[in-house]
């Protein structure tokens, strides 16, 4: 009964969101099918390794960091994410994603890692993931990294880039973390040292999909500040913690960037049946 | 699923899903409390007494307090009057009602709890408006207890008390009713003897002229008048028989001399001086005829002696005319003058009475005498007769002022008297009734249906409570899950997100379960369901102990 009942409200869902969008499927149809454009082999021999860091799966696991949870809803979701992300970055061209929240506690850093860690599953896609957060850096306790240098080393001139990306598991995804937290941090991320970051991630072969942990949108100004930097924004909600005010405070906001789209977290329409 | 369509009804569906804890946390609590209730509940039988409000048909006295509208109002004042505490703790006493309780207080809030006094009304056509109202014509006492026999001793107590205290009540009315018209019906008394002493003076005071007396007032009057009549006819009478003896008095007297030629001299004697002289010799001679008839045979006897002085005078005159002052003839006539002056003078009228010398004349001056003596007494008689009727006019025409203040005296005394009357009705009646309600014949209560041992109980319905228990948790747990949504202000699942941001999201993530989430839910389940535990156990125990 209740299975029948979700799936549908699940069929309704969709239907609506087809409904609302019918000129998106007309040219969804016209358009040239996407296609996936793979790293020549010359390319992958480029590719560089960075140094391997040791992660913490118990921190991960308070976390709720994916390999260390056994939770098959919550893969697979990642797996429809990164699956979309994918699409819709070929669709726009697009490397860069910037991800943030309304708030604190929303789950952006979680989402982040987890993305990550679902794309470099995928043989053919490369990922830097950035701790952009530099007020409260966290992936590093997410992750129960233990690393010598950061992102603030580089951004002071103390390091290189190879003195602080990670490689974390797999060669094909690349960690820079942070320590060490910024007061004036859209200065920061304004700064040359910032556009030299950037410009050096983008240089790195085979292309890379560059993830960029972000402070909250409406916290501070730092992802507005940064904007010019990346391509899209995926933005993090979090079911019964953002609140509708917020959400249509930041709809503005919103309308000057590209919004990659919108993960929404802490779901409790939890669709364990349609597994499969 | 015809609803597969509607937005509204899979967001509510959502809803409840999303707010499953919710829903459950109200539900659950509340359905397993009617259950727990509805099995639980000790029985409570009910025995119950009808009792009938008689309309007052013989004690008329108390009909305006204890009929018709002011019946329930009664039957309120009187449950007042007979659950008191002291009342209601001789009854706890009496028949051992709670021995479970220890505190008296307790017990007394149990049982006022317990007793239940309705009214019964019957609607009816009221025959002045001709609309229907509600007329009180019963009550019913019930008594609810664990027990069945102590339920129906309850009620029979209750009846009892009820009908003692109403019958005490109506009793102290009716001997405050006939106490107080027996003073009234002293005071009236006193009041109409003094009215009565007051009526008899002024009859004293106004005696005969009574307006009772006018009439015969009045016919005294006719009478009286009449007789004045007849006295003042009688004198008529008697006056005309008098002129008339007295004419033939005066004839028996003229019949002597020639009276009837003197006359006819006389006559002629005027006839002829119109023609005549008075000088002429047949005028004389006539004259001198007269003269003697007249003077010459009743000279100095039948006329007076003015009549005889004039007499004298007219000769004197006739003879100077022939004769000088010398003549003897005027001489004499002259001395004779001068005597009769001086006779007159002197007083003297000459023997003025005729001569009666006749014996008819005699008789006829008696008769005239006596005629006049009783015209003395008839007079005396009608000036009697005369003050008599002024003295009854006089009472007559008072009799009007007097019928008034006569009228107001007896109009004042005839007032007091019915007064008096009706007080001593009214007294009787009184009295008559107390005794009815002594002898317990005149009771307005009835006790139409006896208070009957219960044969099974009447409380509590378990199949409602439980049937109410389990809608009550179903309604009040989805109210409380919609509410929550209502006032919701954050963000709930894909829906919202396509209203606010017009996409839809790219994925729903669910909340990722790691241990450190699962021990929190199993400790948030463990404290909610110990409390909803708790919550359950203690609202069970307290409407345990209130019932």
């Amino acid at each position: 009964m209740s299975t029948t009942m979700e799936d549908a409200i699940r069929r309704n869902f969709a239907d609506r969101s087809a409904a609302e969008r019918p000129n998106t499927i007309e040219s969804a149809n016209l358009r040239q099918r996407v296609r996936r454009v793979t790293a020549a082999p010359a390319e992958l021999q480029q590719a560089r390794r960075f140094r391997q860091a040791s992660v913490d799966a118990r921190a991960m696991e308070r976390q709720c960091i994916l390999p260390a949870v056994s939770d098959v809803a919550a893969l697979r979701a990642f797996k429809i994410l990164r699956t979309r992300v994918l699409r819709r970055l070929d669709m726009h061209k697009w490397n860069s994603i910037a991800v943030s929240g309304m708030s604190v506690g929303e789950g952006k850093t979680m989402t982040a890692i987890n993305l990550a860690l679902a794309l470099s599953q995928d043989v053919n896609t490369w990922v830097f993931l950035v701790d952009l957060d530099l007020q409260r850096p966290q992936i590093a306790n997410y992750l129960g990294m233990s690393f010598e240098k950061g992102l603030s080393d580089y951004l002071l001139g103390k390091a290189e880039l190879e003195d602080v990306v990670y490689n974390l598991q797999s060669e094909r995804l690349g960690v820079i973390p942070n320590a060490r937290a910024f007061q004036h941090s859209s200065e920061f991320l304004n700064s040359p040292r910032m556009g030299e970051f950037t410009a050096a991630l983008e240089r790195e072969m085979p292309r890379r999909i560059v993830i960029f942990d972000m402070p909250p949108l409406l916290a501070s100004d730092d992802v507005l500040a940064f904007a010019p930097q990346f391509d899209s924004l995926l933005l993090v909600v979090s079911e019964g913690k953002s609140g509708r005010a917020m959400l249509r405070g930041a709809k503005e906001i919103l309308s000057e960037m590209n919004l990659l789209g919108v993960a929404l977290n802490r779901s409790k329409e939890r669709n364990e049946s349609a597994y499969y | 699923m015809d609803s597969d369509n509607n937005p509204e009804f899979s967001g509510y569906i959502h809803a409840i899903a999303r707010r499953k804890a919710l829903l459950f946390g109200v539900a659950i609590p509340i359905a397993v409390l009617a259950i727990l209730l509805s099995v639980a509940l000790p029985d409570v039988y009910t025995s119950s007494a009808l009792v009938e409000i008689d309309e007052p048909s013989s004690a008329q006295s108390l009909s305006e307090t204890s009929s018709g509208s002011y019946a329930d109002q009664y039957v309120q004042n009187l449950k007042g009057i007979v659950l008191t505490d002291s009342n209601l703790r001789k009854m706890i006493r009496e028949h051992d009602l709670y021995p479970d309780y220890d505190d008296e207080a307790a017990a007394l809030k149990r049982l006022k709890r317990d007793i239940s006094v309705s009214i019964v009304t019957t609607p009816i056509l009221d025959p002045r408006t001709g609309r229907e109202r509600e007329v009180v014509d019963a009550f019913t006492l019930s008594f609810d207890h664990r027990e069945p026999a102590k339920s129906q001793k309850g009620a029979e107590w209750l009846v009892s008390a009820f009908l003692a205290e109403h019958r005490r009540q109506r009793q102290g009315r009716a001997t405050n009713a006939a106490q107080f018209y027996a003073k009234e019906a002293e005071r009236v008394r006193t009041q109409v003897a003094g009215l009565e002493s007051k009526l008899a003076d002024f009859k004293r005071a106004n005696a005969g002229q009574l307006p009772e007396l006018t009439e015969v007032n009045m016919s005294i009057m006719d009478r009286t008048e009449s007789q004045l009549e007849q006295v003042s006819q009688q004198m008529s009478s008697l006056r005309q028989e008098r002129v008339f003896l007295a004419a033939q008095l005066e004839q028996t007297r003229a019949a002597g001399p020639d009276a009837g030629s003197v006359r006819q001299l006389e006559d002629q004697y005027s006839r002829m001086r119109s023609s005549y002289d008075e000088s002429h010799p047949d005028m004389v001679q006539l004259r001198r005829q007269i003269d003697s008839l007249k003077f010459g045979t009743s000279a100095g006897t039948g006329t007076s002696l003015r009549s005889q002085l004039n007499a004298k005078r007219a000769t004197l005159a006739e003879a100077r005319q022939r004769y000088g002052a010398e003549h003897p003839d005027i001489k004499r006539l002259q001395r004779d003058i001068a005597t009769l002056e001086t006779r007159i003078k002197n007083g003297e009228r000459g023997d003025v009475e005729m001569s009666d010398g006749t014996p008819v004349g005699m008789q006829l001056r008696t008769q005239i005498n006596a005629i006049d003596s009783q015209i003395g007494s008839l007079m005396a008689r009608s000036a009697e007769l005369r003050a008599k009727v002024a003295g009854l006019e006089r009472n007559v025409t008072a009799a009007p002022q007097v019928e008034r203040e006569y009228a107001n005296a007896t109009r004042d005394l005839t007032i007091a008297r019915e007064k008096y009357e009706q007080l001593l009705n009214r007294q009787m009646d009184a009295e008559v009734s107390e005794a009815a309600i002594v002898g317990g014949r005149a009771d307005e209560f009835r006790l139409i249906q006896a208070p009957m041992l219960p044969g099974s109980p009447a409380k509590p319905e378990r199949l409602a409570i439980l049937l109410i228990g389990l809608v009550a948790a179903v309604v009040l747990g989805l109210t409380a899950t919609i509410a929550a949504e209502a006032l919701d202000p954050k963000v709930r699942g894909a829906r919202d997100i396509r209203e606010l941001l017009s996409v839809s999201p790219l994925v729903a993530i669910p909340d990722i379960r790691n241990s450190r989430s699962r021990r929190r839910n199993a400790w948030r389940f463990v404290t909610a369901s110990a409390s909803g535990v708790i919550g359950v156990w203690i609202v069970f125990t307290a409407i345990l102990n209130y019932l």
